[in-house]
């Protein structure tokens, strides 16, 4: 039996394929405009690489911030209860589940049955998102996965604001108009997110073991800088 | 939301009636004094004064989706955003050119009680310099934790002088026992009010808190007349037929939910419809239960000073907790969702760290979601939606562990 994900989220879009259980393919795109067409394309290209089509699939879930416009889809799930879910699957022990996603950054409380006990998001303000990294790494013309490992480079990293992503882009190009070093103004970029998202994890009570998701989750300056403060 | 109550036609007509009554009134020589939700109107009705509620007008801007227009003219004048929605809007509506919902009523004079906030009073404050109309604020003070016989005295020597202001401003007697008259019809309606929210305990209920905010317009504007007492004599008689005939809020009531506090009122319906969709009825709310307390008419002033000092937007910390608890505890609640509201700094204060305390004490789920009771510009849909889902799920998780 083949079972399919879609998880249509503010900048990417994720669909895994499943035969009994066992991911067989799964693929990553832009989400681009229009959600309806680009689910149903990013589904069918997956689908493709198996020699399967739509009809195959006994059932398809869609998540994340599009899923309501995913019209083939059973069922709409959040990607709160998913994450749950998730977890059950790839690792048991997880207990927190920090999601740094292209909108929102959240996080999860799950319970020894898999169940989500608490979870918590950030406000309608995408400072401290996946979003934010990618504005900054435009402003600096570094490419976003240049930004992990050039973050770690730095000795003294420089303070950014954050209370909104505008005012911190200004923030940055004057750093860097005024010949600061790009590394150290990185790193404080890396630093500010982390703050964010370490103040926001304070609402729930954060417990071992941790996973690190979403995009995120790829960027090691991101996830280093969240372990020394979770410590 | 319910299918269309009979009663709903009544309330039309008599808030038309009670909107064209104000300049009516003035001619005839009746003043028009500005009032607070939550303050002792009995008074002012018992002195022949009409009172005039600038929230409601609020309210009803913002439930026809043109508060966030109005509120730009109070914004241009100075007034942040940051503000409460309902006094930009009722500021920008003195400076308007544009009147969608008609205009906001000019005072003779205003009155004015803190114990909701302190944007009330500033705004009550520069509508006075504005229109030229003397001022009176009835200062409540906090309750922390216990409450004081002192700030209790301190309130009833305020009632007084405010009898002494009104008298010497609009030339109208006060009388102990017209007053008492009043408290008495203010009980009859806030009993009957009280009945009516508690047919949401009921399972399935025939009625819900976004009913009950439509509804709630008579408690608010003409407790202390037999206007209120009418409305929810027949409002109690039509849910007493709903629950014989077997008609309900939603279709398939499985949840109960306690919602905190006012509602976001240009969604409305987007709320009702998403909760309903999930088969949860939100049963029960601090706020319209702000005006279903009881008076002693035994002790009139002291009476009016303990409810109206004692509201829970005027209480520390762990009342609130409490208050909160007792609700979902009478209305047997499965979960509670948090509205932090931009406009009403007192209410959203310490709101992440209640929903814990109570996530920790009740064993439910609770989310906070955060937006603007009047201004649609602090809306966004798809953070609220997914917080609200993620919600519903917990509680199916729950009711599928048989939890609930």
């Amino acid at each position: 039996m083949y079972v399919a994900g879609i998880d249509i989220g503010s900048i990417y879009s994720k669909v895994v394929i499943l035969q009994d259980n066992q991911l067989i393919a799964s693929l990553v795109q832009r989400t681009g405009g229009e959600i309806k067409t680009a689910s149903r394309r990013i589904l069918e290209e997956a689908l493709e690489t198996l020699g399967l089509k739509l009809y195959d699939l006994a059932a398809v879930v869609a998540t994340g911030y599009g899923r309501i416009s995913v019209p083939f889809a059973e069922k709409q799930v959040t990607e709160i209860t998913c994450f749950g879910r998730a977890m059950v699957h790839l690792y048991p022990e997880v207990r927190t589940v920090i999601d740094i996603g292209g909108q929102d950054s959240k996080g999860i409380k799950i319970d020894e049955n898999h169940k989500v006990e608490d979870f918590v998001m950030n406000d309608k303000c995408a400072a401290g998102t996946g979003r934010f990294l990618e504005v900054m790494a435009n402003a600096l013309e570094v490419s976003l996965e240049d930004m992990g490992p050039l973050a770690l480079q730095s000795k003294s990293p420089e303070v950014i604001g954050i209370t909104c992503t505008v005012f911190a882009e200004s923030q940055v190009v004057s750093l860097v108009a005024e010949g600061r070093s790009k590394i150290d103004i990185i790193a404080g970029i890396h630093q500010a997110i982390a703050e964010r998202i370490y103040g926001m994890l304070k609402m729930i009570k954060i417990e071992d073991r941790i996973a690190v998701t979403g995009g995120g989750a790829k960027n090691i300056a991101l996830v280093k800088a969240l372990e020394k403060k979770i410590g | 939301m319910s299918a269309p109550f009979k009663t709903a036609g009544l309330l039309k007509d008599l808030m038309a009636q009670y909107y064209a009554k104000g300049e009516e009134n003035r001619k005839l020589g009746i003043p028009v004094a500005w009032v607070t939700a939550v303050f002792p109107v009995e008074i002012i009705y018992a002195m022949d004064i009409f009172p005039y509620y600038p929230e409601n007008f609020g309210a009803l801007a913002a439930a026809r989706k043109v508060a966030d227009k109005l509120s730009e003219y109070g914004e241009q004048q100075g007034y942040y955003n940051d503000l409460c929605g309902y006094a930009r809007c009722g500021i920008g509506d003195t400076y308007a050119d544009e009147h969608p919902v008609g205009k906001i009523l000019p005072p003779d004079l205003l009155v004015c009680c803190n114990t909701q906030c302190g944007s009330l009073p500033k705004w009550f404050e520069a509508a006075g310099r504005y229109h030229q109309a003397p001022y009176f604020l009835l200062d409540s003070p906090l309750i922390e934790g216990e409450v004081s016989s002192l700030g209790k005295a301190y309130f009833v020597e305020q009632l007084w002088e405010m009898v002494d202001f009104l008298e010497k401003t609009t030339g109208n007697k006060f009388d102990l026992n017209r007053l008492t008259e009043v408290l008495k019809l203010a009980s009859e309606a806030t009993r009957l009010w009280n009945d009516c929210l508690d047919m949401a305990a009921l399972k399935p209920a025939p009625f819900g808190f976004f009913d009950a905010c439509f509804h709630m317009a008579p408690i608010v504007t003409w407790r202390g007349t037999q206007v209120a007492v009418d409305y929810y004599k027949a409002l109690k008689e039509e849910l007493d037929e709903r629950v014989a005939k077997g008609v309900t809020a939603i279709p398939n009531e499985r949840f109960k939910i306690y919602f905190d506090h006012i509602p976001v009122w240009p969604r409305l319906r987007w709320f009702s419809d998403l909760f309903a969709d999930h088969d949860a009825l939100v049963v029960a709310s601090q706020y319209t239960h702000s005006w279903a307390h009881k008076f002693d008419l035994s002790r009139p002033m002291e009476s009016l000073a303990e409810v109206y000092t004692e509201q829970f937007v005027n209480r520390g910390f762990e009342y609130r907790i409490k208050l909160k608890m007792e609700f979902m505890e009478r209305y047997n609640c499965d979960g509670f969702v948090l509205f932090s509201n931009r406009s009403c700094k007192p209410n959203s204060f310490g709101l992440y760290d209640k929903r814990q305390v109570i996530a920790e004490r009740t064993g439910k789920p609770g989310v906070v979601f955060e937006a603007d009771m009047s201004d649609q510009r602090f809306f966004s849909a798809g953070q609220i939606q997914t917080r609200l889902e993620a919600f519903f799920e917990q509680l199916e998780q729950n009711s599928r562990r048989g939890k609930t």
